[in-house]
């Protein structure tokens, strides 16, 4: 058992959160066409959206989390998650036609970005836990 | 070395706010010289793509061109548009003397595209005559243009069927072409019968973009190539004289305004480098100054159990060239995200031509990255190095008391 | 190993009213020989630890030499000499020594660890045991208290078995018993054969040396 509150837990959590808050607004897909109807990415943002809400949701819960092994498998969790989002923008969820537009220029770009650093940081997370372990 | 290299380890370890600030000023420093420089290069990259791409000495458009959107705009922002007019006028710029040859376009631009609610650009072009599309088609596709065949440029995703649908005119696409950083990429592009297939089909839908010149008479651009031993400007006015209703421009002249707009750019970013660089290297020799007088004892106390001065120098430069490769990955790393991701982004908003350099390139401004990051981090270390060569152990440890 | 000072001052450049040159060691001559412990006591000022860190080639006289036997410590390069410090002398600052970044069992080792060579377990258990630091041999610096930091410049000093210990005050911070522990390791290094020269205002610990000097304004009377 280990209360202490890490420095890299939090980034992860301002990270995941921060991602959340993007996905609908700063980094949001194409908006609608002149008929009203949404494009596909609109719809590879919303699952985007879901997958922050999660990503921020476990990055919150592990923060008050006692158990410091818990607080690893929740961090490891993370990833595959990161590597689902990254995967959605363009891959599993087809973007706009043309590459200029808002979903190819800004929000995949920003997603991939959020989603490195989140794997990034989660990394250093599990790296800190290890070593707090062997102590 | 081992000695030297652990205990600088240590050191850093130990004090990690000080570690940290030191870290964070080079990344800084690195972040502006990688992240500057790549974009530098990549509008001087994206400026000459697009030059070696326009391919003619002479562009000719109708007068009315510039009221419904310039070819510069169709061209390097990529923001379709069109203009018309007979295609007699090629006949005529033909007759002019000096003209090598002259090879008609056609533009016109798409309702909507597949799944898009924007309009693409399509560009026809006649496959006898063309000179300046073709070549870079053939850098991707060797084969046959067909009728009904189009060309993408390299913003445009191809659909997995390879079937784009324009005017209820469905086309197969051939090929993709690479990117020139322009708005050349928005593009698609496809011969004469294709395209006045689609302005046929247009016409039937309703669309009347061709001010009331027969379709299939009507032409957007000539291309013309200037003979040798040709003044270019005097060809130019001998067009804009002699044949009515349109305007011919120096494909140069079409360049000149991006490149302008490069070189302020690049000066910009240029001094802006210089001045971060001139600011960190300020603060990271204020720094070393204050540390080195923080770390008087300490390094008295080397002295004391037997280190030599050149062993201190290289404790002292190691710990240096730590916090340097550090910080220099970290601030490439960040700059790496910021422009490799956002190239099309940072392309739009400075509406320049912007391509991305080559692996080599970016290597090469890389290792200039960090090596900058060293040399500045080793000159600092010079402070500490010269205060402790210069003083005696036994003043050292008074001054340290 | 015998230490012998020829003729040895020190003068400071000084911006004064009468004069810009300070004299803080008039030429001195000393001999501390093997197995001697020496004691020099004097007010502040008296130039005490600048004959000190001459002496440990820390500070170059202005005139005069250092001879170790019949090395000339100052003849040597700043390398050879750094290296004979390392493996001959062990100095007690009068300054608190201890670097920040290692704990006191790494601080202790230091000597060892600067050249590459592995320090005896048995040696720095044995030091640490009989300065009352064996509780502390994990601790950094910053949490210890002068006495602690005292102590533990002593056992830095002493690890290696120096032929020559320099100490200046080395009771300084410390209290009655660690002040009789910390002079009866310096005498039992002598009994081994190291000569032993320290400063000090302690008469109790002046009491340990064979030999006292008494210095003032730069001169041994």
């Amino acid at each position: 058992m280990n209360r202490k509150i890490s420095v890299t837990e939090v980034i992860l959590c301002l990270l995941s959160v921060f991602f959340l808050i993007g996905s609908i607004s700063i980094f949001n897909s194409c908006g609608p066409k002149e008929d009203g109807s949404f494009m596909l990415c609109h719809y590879a943002n919303n699952v985007e959206t879901g997958i922050a809400a999660v990503l921020s949701a476990i990055s919150l819960i592990r923060i008050f989390l006692p158990d410091i092994k818990v607080k690893a498998g929740m961090a490891v969790s993370m990833i595959p998650v990161c590597v689902l989002g990254i995967l959605i923008p363009g891959h599993l969820v087809p973007l706009c036609m043309m590459k200029e537009m808002r979903c190819h220029a800004v929000m995949a770009p920003a997603v991939t970005v959020c989603l490195v650093l989140v794997i990034a940081v989660s990394v250093i997370d599990l790296f800190v836990i290890s070593r707090r372990v062997r102590k | 070395m081992r000695f030297e290299r652990s205990l600088s380890i240590s050191n850093l370890r130990r004090k990690p706010v000080r570690t940290a600030a030191l870290v964070l000023l080079t990344a800084f420093l690195s972040f502006a010289v990688f992240g500057g420089s790549l974009l530098v290069c990549g509008l001087r990259n994206g400026l000459s793509s697009y030059r070696s791409r326009l391919g003619a000495d002479i562009v000719v458009i109708p007068n009315s061109a510039r009221s419904k959107g310039t070819l510069d705009s169709i061209l390097l922002q990529g923001i379709p548009g069109y203009f018309y007019m007979d295609s007699s006028v090629l006949d005529k710029v033909r007759e002019i003397e000096g003209v090598e040859a002259a090879a008609p376009q056609f533009y016109l631009a798409s309702a909507s595209a597949g799944c898009c609610s924007v309009a693409v650009q399509i560009i026809g072009f006649d496959p006898d005559s063309d000179f300046s599309i073709q070549p870079w088609i053939r850098e991707n596709y060797s084969g046959d243009i067909s009728d009904g065949d189009i060309i993408v440029g390299s913003n445009i995703t191809v659909p997995a069927n390879r079937i784009l649908s324009f005017y209820n005119t469905d086309c197969h696409i051939a090929a993709q072409l690479a990117s020139t950083g322009s708005g050349l990429d928005n593009a698609v592009y496809a011969n004469m019968n294709t395209i006045r297939q689609m302005m046929s089909n247009a016409k039937e839908l309703g669309f009347d973009y061709f001010d009331s010149v027969p379709e299939n008479k009507a032409i957007s651009s000539v291309m013309i190539k200037v003979m040798d031993g040709y003044d270019i400007d005097s060809v130019t006015n001998d067009i804009n004289i002699h044949i009515r209703r349109v305007e011919a421009t120096r494909s140069q002249n079409m360049i000149s305004g991006i490149a302008n707009g490069l070189s302020k750019v690049s000066s910009v970013i240029g001094v802006l480098i210089a001045f971060i660089w001139i600011l960190a290297v300020g603060i990271l020799m204020i720094a070393a100054n204050m540390i080195f007088n923080e770390r008087v004892k300490e390094f008295a106390i080397l002295r004391v159990v037997g280190i030599s001065q050149k062993k201190l120098c290289s404790l002292v430069s190691q710990e240096s060239l730590i916090i340097s490769l550090a910080g220099a990955a970290a601030g490439i790393g960040a700059a790496a995200l910021a422009v490799f991701p956002f190239g099309t982004a940072i392309r739009h908003s400075l509406d320049l031509p912007y391509l991305m350099p080559d692996a080599v390139t970016v290597t090469v401004i890389m290792c200039a990255a960090v090596l900058l990051a060293v040399v500045s981090g080793q000159m600092t270390s010079r402070i500490s190095i010269s205060k402790i060569t210069s003083q005696e152990t036994g003043i050292l440890l008074r001054d340290g008391a | 190993m015998r230490v012998i000072a020829q003729g040895i001052s020190k003068d400071y450049f000084r911006q004064r009213r009468d004069s810009n040159v300070f004299t803080a060691l008039f030429p001195t001559d000393m001999t501390v020989s093997e197995g001697e412990i020496a004691a020099v006591m004097g007010r502040s000022g008296s130039g005490k630890s600048t004959l000190l860190n001459i002496l440990a080639g820390l500070l170059s006289p202005t005139a005069g030499k250092v001879t170790y036997d019949d090395a000339d410590i100052f003849a040597m390069s700043d390398d050879e000499r750094s290296v004979f410090r390392n493996k001959h002398i062990g100095v007690i600052p009068q300054v608190h020594t201890g670097l920040h970044s290692l704990n006191v069992r790494q601080n202790i080792m230091l000597p060892y660890d600067m050249y590459g060579e592995k320090c005896p377990d048995e040696r720095i258990d044995e030091l640490l045991e009989k300065l009352g630091l064996m509780t502390l041999a994990d601790v950094y610096p910053d949490e210890l208290s002068g006495g602690e930091m005292r102590r533990l410049s002593i056992a830095r000093a002493l690890v290696r078995r120096p032929d020559v210990i320099l100490a200046d005050e080395p009771t300084g911070d410390l209290d009655g018993d660690n002040t009789r522990i910390a002079m009866e390791l310096l005498a039992q290094a002598a009994g081994n054969g190291a000569c032993v020269l320290f400063v000090t205002h302690d008469d109790e610990a002046a009491a340990y040396a064979h030999k006292v000097y008494r210095m003032s304004q730069g001169r041994i009377e």
